[in-house]
């Protein structure tokens, strides 16, 4: 079983937490899914399977503008 | 007659006519003959005083070409030791002149390359100050709505990208 970890700005509503396990589900399967806020993402959501990080978070996109 | 002893007269003139002969051998020949020699001595001697003179003469026109000779040769000598300072002298200008302006370019080359990352490194700090200040602005802007879209966006773009 993958386990995830799923970082977002704010706790995530009960209709965004379908949205997201839905998603995980097909892309992974059957998941074990920690969830954690931090406030400094700003907004958005950062999943990190293990391997690769999905950065889709406003702090994240934020330093690509510096980066560039 | 007058008393004239022709006799004695004849006998002094024969006598005197001897003794002019004998003078004539035994004093006025060698007499003369001493003084040939010692002319003929006198010459020799000028003579070879006038050789040597000649000869010292010509050895004092030798030493004074050897002299001269030696005098050209030193002048030559001074005067290629001169050119060749000079040219050394022109050298070491030279070479001096290039490392200079090598040493210029270099300078110049590392004022720009200092000032080329000092205005990266401006940017960059500007870039982190935009980033900060717009963090903050997003912080205070992004309502509950727009985060959720915004994370729904996400999702979305990552699927289609698989």
């Amino acid at each position: 079983m993958t386990k995830i970890h799923v970082t977002t700005a704010t706790a995530l509503s009960p209709r965004m937490l379908d949205e997201v396990e839905r998603w995980l589900n097909n892309r992974y399967g059957t998941v074990s899914v920690q969830y954690h806020v931090d406030d400094s993402l700003i907004g958005g959501i950062v999943i990190f399977d293990g391997e690769t990080v999905f950065d889709g978070s406003v702090k994240g996109k934020l330093k690509g503008l510096n980066t560039l | 007659m007058l008393g004239i002893d022709w006799i004695k007269i004849l006998i002094h003139l024969v006598v005197f006519a001897v003794l002019g002969v004998g003078l004539y051998f035994l004093l006025y020949k060698p007499v003369l003959r001493f003084i040939r020699n010692r002319q003929e001595s006198i010459q020799k001697g000028i003579d070879d005083g006038n050789a040597l003179k000649e000869e010292g003469n010509a050895l004092k026109a030798e030493y004074d070409q050897k002299l001269s000779a030696i005098e050209e040769e030193r002048n030559a000598v001074i005067a290629e030791a001169e050119t060749q300072k000079q040219e050394i002298l022109d050298a070491a200008k030279e070479s001096a002149a290039r490392e200079s302006e090598a040493i210029k370019q270099r300078a110049r080359q590392e004022a720009d390359a200092a000032k080329q990352q000092a205005v990266q490194d401006m940017q960059k700090d500007a870039g982190k100050v935009a980033t900060l200040i717009a963090g903050e602005i997003l912080h205070r802007e992004i309502s509950a709505e727009e985060n959720d879209q915004i994370i729904l966006d996400c999702l979305k773009a990552w699927s289609e990208n698989d």
